[in-house]
């Protein structure tokens, strides 16, 4: 009998530069170190049933990870979490795990859109301004990459939410911005702010993105 | 927080290479410790962490309270030029930190081609790259590995070496280390102690003197470091038993893959079969095996500490460990449950097993290499090979009947007495191999034979130190008659003889081509393993710069009575034996496996592993 949980995690500073693709061997080998009855698939070449959520793009943290994984044993949530911190390297920090208990689909088809906070080096009249260009009414015009290549497209629809949160250090301010995310639309902030910045004429430069949380409907 | 800002590292490529953090790397409290050793590959880090060695002494070193012993990788170029621009130092994988200011920077020395990268880190360290220049509480460098066996082409470099296995030797180096630093003696007394240990090789109290004709006329310690208590010649160090010689159960796990990336298990030291190419079959002798128990309790904690899916069985020739059968049943009983492979590497023709291959279930049925040498038995025999057509061809029916499609011949051009005609043989050895699949293989996939040529580069301490390499014309035109004699649905894989050249130049070099090395990075090489950055007409300059010759290095047949640049390294086999396999390689006699007959190569002097197993 399998079980699959949903886990959420925290990547941050010191392994925000591993890539998507080694995301996989870090949990299998994870859930080896701690015996962690991960289910395999069948066939010449198993593989850790593992599904993870929304690529998260290198350079960014983030508290919102999420990972789908099947095991062989029916355990407690605590139990899982407890486990797994114990041998997930620095960085990496298991928050919730939950039994999923009518599953539909996948994560990565669950994810609707995603939250982030940006801190970019920029003034308040710089904030300003790109929130009056994300205001108006005209096509706000990006070069995006999509399955067919990169084109121009028209994102202002897949800003959701911007919102200038301040000051942190002098002469950064943090933005939290809600972008679509998920398999039908995809938006990376730092495209969006850019975007923004570029179009409002003005100077100021992204330095450091964090993903605080995804929107998931089931 | 990493010592090369965000900014940067997301202009390079892979930038986990540079963060650390990894699962098992380790970090201590500066302020505790005596040491801090930064333990240098001399090469990108997909390539530094596949190394077995640096694994066992990293984490030997750091079970040490008084030790902090940190990775320390050459930076890919493009993240090297960040850090020039940016004056930014070679740093530590662990702590983050500038090595500048560390206790010891240590090289292991895996291949000649490394050794530009080696002066390249020094300066990047901030490091003067000369001993000479090197004062006071400045690093010492150390440096050990197969290739420092011929310590003379970086003696000017390194401070010391340590000659053979480290296990036991750097420990000690690292006791008199911590006496030296507290009683506040002069840097050279450190050198002095340091050079009194086993296996312990300080170049600057030794000098050369040279020949007209450029030969060597004497290497003896120097005048004024004849009180030191140097050694005239130095022995290398061995772990007698390696059974209960040192073996880590934890490896740093890398976040993102490398070229070897699963649990490294050395099952045995040394090899007993003798192959008169083979520098590795002299200078790990004697065959020292680790038992069965020992290696299934290696590796139940090693899966347990890493979580590696695979665990790959290290030795010079797999199929010669004693109890391989045993080995692989046991291991596979205690890891099975966990998904755990088993790798089993260099397998020989001649012992080719489809029961093992089958048990080792993560060789794809895609690559396996075979590895005859030589094209005809006349010519495998004046290499000592031992093997057969029929081996090969044995082992290629199991292995096509076992549904593998793909085999790789792997040989060497200019071999000591090579002839046209045993070129021709390596087509003909291909072409039977081809009719064997065409008889047993799978007629619903297409076989595929590829044929892969190196050149021949001739090593110290091998029956063959004494032979020139071929010229470069030779070397093409030799390539060229297998590329042309090769039926069409053979492929053929050839390596870039300018490397060859080159590294037949540095392994049998003396002290006088550490210039060399530094006016051709002076000029700007680096990373010269890799064929995109090395520039064969640099190294020509610099040679021509110092007023040498690279050809009186490689392409120059020595005397049997000449000095050679090594002979003051004493590997235990004698020179007198090696001198002798050469003469009974001109005569297309073979040796016998030390397994059956001990022929009395001298490595008997340490009295361990098969020369005291067998008797």
């Amino acid at each position: 009998m399998l079980t699959t949980y949903r886990i959420r995690y925290e990547r941050g500073e010191g392994v925000k530069f591993i890539s998507h693709l080694d995301l996989m061997q870090l949990f299998s080998r994870a859930a080896r170190r701690c015996s962690l009855p991960i289910a395999y698939s069948e066939g010449y070449n198993p593989r850790p049933q593992l599904i993870f959520g929304m690529p998260l793009p290198v350079g960014v943290t983030s508290e919102a990870e999420y990972v789908d994984i099947q095991l062989t044993v029916d355990l407690i949530e605590s139990e899982i979490i407890q486990m797994l911190n114990d041998s997930m390297p620095l960085g990496i920090r298991i928050h919730e795990v939950h039994k999923l208990v009518n599953k539909t689909s996948n994560i990565m088809a669950s994810v609707k859109a995603s939250e982030y906070y940006v801190n970019v080096a920029m003034s308040k009249e710089g904030y300003a301004a790109i929130y009056e260009i994300l205001e108006s009414n005209k096509p706000l015009l990006a070069m995006k990459k999509s399955k067919s290549g990169i084109k121009e497209t028209d994102i202002r629809q897949m800003v959701y939410e911007i919102e200038d949160k301040g000051e942190v250090t002098p002469g950064i301010r943090s933005i939290r911005i809600v972008t679509a995310a998920g398999n039908t639309m995809n938006l990376r902030p730092e495209l969006a702010i850019d975007t923004l910045i570029q179009q409002a004429g003005i100077e100021a430069k992204v330095v450091k993105i964090h993903r605080s949380s995804l929107v998931i409907e089931d | 927080m990493s010592y090369i800002s965000d900014e940067i590292l997301m202009q390079v490529e892979k930038p986990s290479r540079y963060t650390g953090g990894e699962w098992n790397s380790v970090i201590k409290n500066k302020e505790e410790v005596d040491i801090r050793f930064g333990f240098c590959f001399p090469d990108v880090y997909d390539i530094a962490m596949s190394h077995l060695g640096i694994k066992i002494l990293y984490q030997l070193l750091n079970e040490r309270a008084d030790t902090w012993c940190e990775r320390v990788f050459a930076p890919w170029p493009d993240l090297e030029g960040h850090m020039r621009k940016n004056h930014l130092k070679l740093f530590g994988l662990e702590s983050q930190e500038a090595i500048t200011n560390f206790d010891f920077i240590g090289f292991t020395l895996q291949y000649e081609m490394s050794y530009t990268n080696i002066i390249n880190m020094l300066d990047l360290a901030g490091v003067p790259v000369f001993s000479k220049d090197r004062t006071g509480t400045m690093p010492f460098v150390i440096a050990g590995g197969p290739a420092g066996i011929n310590p003379e082409p970086l003696a000017d470099f390194v401070d010391l070496y340590n000659l053979g296995d480290g296990e036991e030797m750097l420990p000690e180096v690292m006791d008199v280390y911590i006496m030296w630093k507290k009683s506040g003696e002069p840097r050279i007394e450190f050198l002095k102690m340091a050079a009194k240990i086993d296996g312990v090789y300080v170049p600057a109290f030794y000098e050369t003197t040279y020949n007209e004709d450029g030969t060597i006329k004497s290497f003896a310690i120097k005048e004024e470091a004849k009180g030191y208590g140097a050694k005239a010649v130095i022995q290398k160090r061995i772990v007698k038993d390696l059974d209960t010689a040192y073996f880590p159960d934890k490896m740093v796990v890398p976040f993102t893959s490398v070229v070897h990336d699963r649990i490294m298990m050395e099952i045995f030291r040394g090899c007993s079969r003798g192959c008169r190419f083979c520098q590795a079959g002299f200078i790990y002798r004697p065959v020292r095996e680790r038992s069965v128990d020992t290696l299934v309790n290696i590796a139940e904690k090693l899966v347990n500490s890493t979580g590696y899916e695979e665990i790959s069985m290290l030795s010079l020739s797999t199929s010669d460990y004693s109890s391989l059968i045993e080995l692989t049943d046991k291991l596979l009983e205690k890891v099975e449950a966990k998904k755990v492979n088993l790798g089993l590497p260099s397998l020989r023709v001649d012992t080719f097993s489809l029961e093992l291959m089958e048990k080792a279930q993560k060789v794809r049925k895609s690559g396996l290499t075979f590895a005859p040498e030589a094209g005809s038995q006349r010519l495998r025999d004046v290499i000592n090979k031992g093997i057969t057509e029929e081996d090969l061809l044995r082992s290629a029916e199991l292995a096509f009947k076992g549904g593998w499609n793909s085999i790789k011949l792997y040989f060497m051009l200019g071999l000591p007495t090579e002839t046209d005609e045993d070129i021709l043989g390596i087509v003909d050895l291909a072409k039977k191999v081809l009719e064997v699949y065409d008889r047993v293989g799978n007629r619903a996939r297409k076989p595929e034979i590829t044929v892969s040529a190196s050149t021949f580069v001739p090593k110290p301490f091998t029956p063959f130190q004494w032979v020139p390499q071929l010229s470069k014309d030779e070397i093409i035109r030799r390539q060229q008659l297998l590329k042309n004699a090769l039926p069409r649905k053979i492929s053929y894989g050839w390596h870039d003889p300018q490397t060859s050249l080159l590294e037949a130049t540095l392994s049998r070099g003396d002290r006088r081509i550490g210039q060399v090395l530094y006016k051709v990075w002076q000029k700007g090489a680096k990373f010269d393993s890799w064929s995109e950055y090395m520039k064969f007409d640099r190294w020509m300059e610099a040679f021509a710069d110092c007023g040498l010759r690279a050809d009186f290095y490689n392409s120059r047949e020595r005397s049997l009575d000449e000095i050679l640049p090594w002979d003051h390294v004493d590997i235990g086999v004698t020179r007198k034996f090696l001198e002798n396999e050469y003469k009974k390689a001109l005569a297309g006699e073979l040796t016998p496996n030390c397994m059956v007959k001990c022929s009395g190569c001298g490595v008997t002097v340490y009295g361990g592993g098969i020369c005291v197993d067998n008797i």
